[in-house]
């Protein structure tokens, strides 16, 4: 692995919570594209590991292999086990359609959705993130993936068919 | 379709697209091939026997205007261009609706099942130094009652307004950012060191800062000894 993968994947551990792609180029002086490159190559070399590298749209964090679910399960206390109907919508309407107006929640989901996204936020499970202009978009967080055992968004079910309002729309009407 | 619906109650619904795919799957329809006017009936009979509080009424309200409609249009065919529209839009929205409604029960079977951990996600709760929140050992409310009374009773007199203008402190902002950065590089501070030579405003402005990000778990607050060293850890 070359010196600069060896470095961020230190760094992960040391910093031991999901740090954010820009601070990491800015770190490690290096483009998008060249970071996704170098956690490409950690990817690689943990393929064989008990740990794996979550990389999100938003950030890169060290967790450990979905694999070693079950094994760890007996020592977890199991934070936030429980999920509601109404939590589970919304939060999959943000996973999968993220990042995700309160108003785009609404209109999909038919109800108003104000309180339920402002405790979805408080639990850890979304965060509101700066859209262009003024208005807050939702997106979830690291700690949603890591309750579903997922290191990306895109491991979600059907994410590529639904992640999208006109691929919806196309799926529905084919 | 009879005219005695068994009696649902309205929490048992997640909002009226729930209520109307219930409706549906009650009639064995498919959305894909259901015409909305079969539920409307129901759905809007529905409505009329509950008593909907008003920010429920709101999320039902559209989709019952919507049915009124197409329920008035079979009495007066047909449905303008623009009406028509409106109907086709609610469905499409229900089956929309439908498929994030599946991947929503998938999540919530998976939910905590083999959970992804980072550092110390098994550790932090054995800590057995750490109080559980909002327990203080041999502190009760009525010293703190007094403690406070006394303090109170410390407090200088307030300043004689000045006619000159006094340098502003830091607002609550600054000092989040402050204690942000540092803990971007230290794990743990100590709340003392970070106010050492700082105004008394500051000084509590801080700790205002410090409680704030407690309160979004952003921090976990340790002190040993009553009154004595405050450390701030990052979570």
């Amino acid at each position: 692995m070359r010196e600069i993968a060896q470095k961020l994947e230190g760094y992960l551990l040391a910093i031991g919570e999901p740090v954010s792609r820009q601070h990491l180029m800015k770190l490690l002086e290096v483009t998008e594209e060249q970071l996704l490159e170098i956690a490409n190559e950690i990817q690689e070399a943990l393929r064989d590991h008990g740990l794996r590298l979550m990389v999100t749209d938003t950030s890169l964090a060290l967790v450990t292999s979905p694999l070693l679910g079950d094994f760890l399960s007996q020592f977890d206390e199991g934070k936030d086990d429980h999920l509601s109907k109404a939590a589970a919508e919304t939060l999959a309407l943000i996973a999968y359609r993220g990042p995700v107006s309160r108003y785009d929640i609404d209109v999909l989901r038919g109800v108003d959705s104000r309180q339920m996204v402002r405790q979805l936020v408080r639990r850890g499970l979304a965060r509101k993130v700066l859209g262009e202009g003024t208005v807050p978009l939702y997106e979830i967080t690291e700690n949603f993936l890591q309750h579903l055992g997922l290191t990306a968004r895109q491991e979600l079910p059907r994410f590529a068919e639904l992640n999208d309002s006109d691929k919806v729309v196309q799926l529905l009407a084919g | 379709m009879g005219t005695h619906s068994p009696i649902i109650k309205i929490e048992n619904y997640e909002g009226p697209f729930d209520l109307m795919l219930e409706l549906a799957r009650s009639h064995k329809l498919d959305l894909t091939q259901v015409s909305l006017t079969k539920i409307a009936d129901q759905f809007l009979h529905y409505l009329k026997s509950q008593r909907l509080s008003p920010e429920v009424q709101g999320d039902y309200l559209v989709v019952a205007a919507t049915l009124l409609l197409l329920k008035a249009r079979q009495l007066l065919p047909p449905l303008t261009g623009e009406e028509q529209e409106e109907v086709v839009e609610l469905h499409l929205r229900l089956r929309i609706y439908q498929l994030y409604r599946e991947q929503a029960e998938a999540v919530r079977t998976r939910w905590g099942q083999g959970r992804l951990l980072g550092p110390y996600s098994l550790t932090s709760e054995h800590d057995e130094t750490s109080l559980p929140p909002g327990k203080m050992l041999g502190y009760s409310p009525q010293q703190l009652e007094a403690d406070m009374t006394a303090w109170l009773a410390r407090l200088p007199k307030p300043p004689q307004p000045k006619a000159h203008l006094t340098r502003r402190g830091k607002t609550l902002e600054e000092c989040l950012h402050i204690f942000q950065k540092r803990l971007v590089r230290y794990q743990r501070i100590v709340f003392g060191e970070m106010v050492r030579g700082e105004s008394r405003q500051t000084t509590a402005v801080s700790f205002l800062a410090v409680l704030e990000m407690a309160s979004r778990n952003k921090v976990q607050l340790r002190q040993e000894v009553l009154f004595d060293t405050l450390y701030v850890q990052r979570k």
